[in-house]
């Protein structure tokens, strides 16, 4: 034994050693690395990243809100489709001057010339046209949704309407508004709000109210992310403000459904944008990544999508 | 090589044993697990045992067949239904299994794969019987994503409670004992061999001089490197110009290399084959004279070997046990990147005058020895017999060390498959079952020249996996 053990084991499998198959050498797991590509996350940004998680579940309590004041009845009309064309308008001038501001910003002053402002007035003719037939689509159709579930249970589409708002909220393509991805995709997500907002539009008085209401919750739903996400881009201190007013309007509007429910939302608003950041960071600590020779290698051409076989 | 006569006494000390080789992987099933598993098989009815395979049907192939020198193949009848594997139901293998064993007199049950579903069940059930089990492991997992995670998970369960681990590389061991947590002495390094009979060099099928063909056979998927492969070939042709390329494989990835070759006019220069068989595969290598390997992760990579024994200079990604398999003057490595592997292209053109590939299959055979492995393999039994305590209280305690939650759940099953157990000896009582007779096995027809008796109604023609 001590004769052999005075060889040098080697990490070989096509030479003949002196050692039992089941050898462990002092060298085994040396080349196992940990926590290589690790990076050590720290509490502020990620609270920072948290807003958008929480402006979204402002925006779905927030439509819920202002559906369950039509419900009661207790809504003006008119108010709330000055409400609504006040938003678009301010939207969509935000996100016109948020265009032109980028886009003079990535070229140098003498770049810019006609070419921009036609690109922009394409945008801007597309984006009125898709406005309008929005707005005439729900219009034409809020008689119809209004007595859409007559026949079921308003538990059934409590339940539902709860549901299918969790799943927004769960499935959301977040990755969209933190501009990691440039397209908004989760499609069943959207999929779940517009269901979502149908279903409580149902449950309404009255038609033009279905109208004001479906327009609310799809301005909200479908056009906000691309303006929340410019804004992000833009700037850290505008993304705060909008996030503050988001969810403060979401608050305000809850408060006239019900205390509890305004309680209920600020506390998961505190749960998701101060406490579980701090929770993330601090189980970052026992966060173990081995990696070592049996890795699959990567290839710096293929994106990370691309990877099944 | 005084731990080599310690062996020699271990193996002497075995004694006649009746093997179950588990696995959902079998002939007519053609790949590396299928090949070691016949392979061993062969050399182990040879060497005087007795060896049974267990695997699922194969379409029409299914019941009792009989494979070259008498190797018994039971393919059960459980559909596969996810990659070759069976349904996984924890249980229900176990009736039928038990049968096999009882009527088979079996001693060892040596599983294969972690991917097998049926292995996995086998261990378990063959461990409640109080069977001694062995298990090879052929492949690389990752720790990352979810499905390695939870077939990490079930390789700790199956591991905790067999008496030997066999791994193909020394990679592959660190790998598993990660994985699985279990003591690296309990896992010996047994590596794949090559049939080198099968794969002798053929200078005569090369072309004439100034020309070198780099030869590539693989599946032509993502985890082999044909992405790698798309980027390189364009570049050694523009690099390097007698140098042509002969590729042989299919897969998703054929398309992306057919536009390769359209794209940039290298028809003349790149051979497509398509999917080649088994058989052809040394005539395919026979015309080059370098090989290449671009995959992305291997355990062990038989394919560089069977090159190597046909005389062709291997150039390979350094990746998994690649680097342990062939000696630095038989075998180029490089970083798996285009840029790199090209590098490792000419470096390998400029040593091809100075091989001899009729050296090259000579150390190979030097090298790789499936009797040798065999050996080793029977030096793994007899430590799995050393080992005591197959009662289920020790068994349990081994399967509550396995994680706060898994590890109750893993008592509950075992404890389950306990009582199932006790209920199918009292269903169909051991003495109602026949035993086997035996095939006599090769090693024995020399002695002793007894006709089998009873079995060869059952025998049909078999087909030789050597295809």
């Amino acid at each position: 034994m001590n004769n052999s053990n005075r060889e040098i084991w080697r990490k070989a499998l096509y030479l003949k050693q002196p050692f039992p198959d089941n050898y462990t050498d002092s060298t085994f797991l040396e080349e196992l690395i940990t926590n290589a590509r690790c990076r050590p996350r720290h509490y502020w940004p990620v609270v920072y990243e948290a807003t958008m998680i929480g402006q979204q579940v402002a925006i779905a309590a927030g439509v819920s809100a202002a559906f369950a004041r039509g419900i009661e009845d207790k809504l003006d009309v008119h108010v709330m489709l000055i409400l609504d064309v006040a938003l678009l308008l301010l939207g969509g001038t935000l996100q016109l001057f948020l265009e032109w501001r980028g886009i003079s910003k990535h070229k140098s002053a003498t770049d810019v010339g006609r070419g921009d402002y036609v690109v922009s007035r394409g945008k801007l003719v597309q984006g009125s046209r898709q406005c309008v037939l929005l707005v005439g689509g729900v219009y034409c159709l809020s008689p119809l949704l209004q007595t859409l579930t007559l026949t079921i249970s308003s538990d059934t589409i409590v339940c539902l309407v709860v549901f299918s708002l969790s799943t927004h909220v769960f499935l959301y393509d977040y990755s969209f508004l933190s501009s990691m991805t440039s397209k908004l995709t989760g499609s069943s997500s959207l999929g779940a709000a517009v269901f979502a907002s149908v279903l409580m539009a149902s449950r309404l008085p009255d038609s033009l109210l279905v109208f004001a209401l479906i327009l609310f919750a799809l301005e909200l739903f479908l056009l906000s992310p691309y303006l929340r996400r410019d804004v992000r881009q833009a700037s850290t201190v505008a993304h705060i403000i909008l996030s503050s007013v988001t969810m403060c309007s979401a608050m305000l509007l809850t408060a006239f459904v019900s205390r509890l429910m305004t309680v209920m939302l600020l506390s998961a608003l505190v749960f998701i944008i101060f406490i579980c950041p701090w929770w993330l960071v601090k189980i970052q600590k026992v966060k173990f990544q081995i990696n070592g020779p049996w890795d699959e290698a990567k290839l710096d051409r293929i994106p990370i999508k691309n990877y099944k076989a | 090589m005084i731990d080599s006569t310690r062996d020699q006494q271990l193996v002497n000390s075995l004694g006649r044993q009746n093997v179950l080789f588990v696995s959902d992987f079998f002939y007519p099933n053609c790949g590396g697990v299928e090949n070691h598993m016949y392979h061993v098989a062969q050399c182990l009815l040879l060497a005087g045992h007795k060896v049974v395979v267990m695997t699922h049907a194969y379409g029409e192939r299914a019941g009792v067949r009989f494979m070259t020198n008498g190797l018994k193949v039971y393919y059960i009848p459980r559909l596969p239904f996810y990659e070759g594997n069976t349904f996984p139901t924890i249980f229900g293998n176990f009736r039928l299994l038990r049968v096999i064993l009882i009527r088979e007199q079996i001693t060892v049950v040596h599983a294969h794969q972690a991917f097998s579903t049926l292995s996995h069940e086998s261990i378990l059930h063959a461990r409640t019987m109080g069977y001694k089990t062995v298990f090879t492991d052929h492949s690389l997992f990752g720790f990352a994503d979810g499905s390695s995670i939870h077939t990490n998970k079930l390789l700790k369960f199956t591991l905790a409670d067999t008496q030997h681990v066999i791994c193909v590389s020394h990679t592959s061991k660190a790998n598993t004992v990660l994985r699985s947590r279990i003591p690296p002495p309990r896992v010996s390094v047994i590596p794949n061999a090559v049939d080198t009979e099968r794969f002798l060099p053929g200078p005569e099928s090369r072309p004439p001089a100034p020309t070198i063909n780099v030869v590539v056979i693989s599946r032509l998927v993502y985890r082999k490197g044909s992405d790698l492969l798309i980027d390189l070939i364009p570049m050694v042709c523009k690099k390097l110009e007698h140098i042509n390329f002969i590729v042989g494989g299919d897969g998703p990835k054929k398309v992306s290399l057919d536009e390769m070759v359209a794209k940039h006019g290298l028809g003349n220069r790149v051979e497509m084959l398509g999917n080649v068989t088994h058989a052809d595969v040394r005539n395919v290598l026979v015309r080059g004279h370098i090989f290449l390997n671009t995959s992305l992760t291997e355990a062990f990579c038989i394919a560089i070997l069977e090159a190597a024994s046909c005389g062709l200079l291997v150039v390979s990604t350094r990746v998994g046990g690649v680097p342990e398999v062939l000696p630095s003057d038989m075998l180029i490595l490089e970083e798996p990147q285009a840029e790199n592997l090209c590098a490792g292209i000419e470096r390998a053109v400029q040593l091809v005058p100075t091989t001899c590939p009729f050296t090259f299959h000579d150390r190979v055979k030097e090298m790789y020895d499936w009797k040798d492995i065999t050996r080793r393999v029977q030096v793994v039994y007899a430590r799995a017999h050393q080992t005591h305590s197959d009662e289920l209280l020790p068994r349990l305690a081994r399967y509550y060390t396995c994680g706060r939650f898994a590890g109750k759940l893993f008592c509950c099953v075992a404890v389950v498959n306990h009582l199932y157990w006790g209920f199918l000896e009292w269903m169909f009582p051991r003495k109602d079952i026949d035993l086997a007779p035996d095939v006599p096995s090769p090693g024995d027809l020399d002695n002793t020249p007894e006709t089998p008796t009873g079995s060869n109604s059952n025998m049909r023609d078999a087909p030789d996996v050597h295809t």
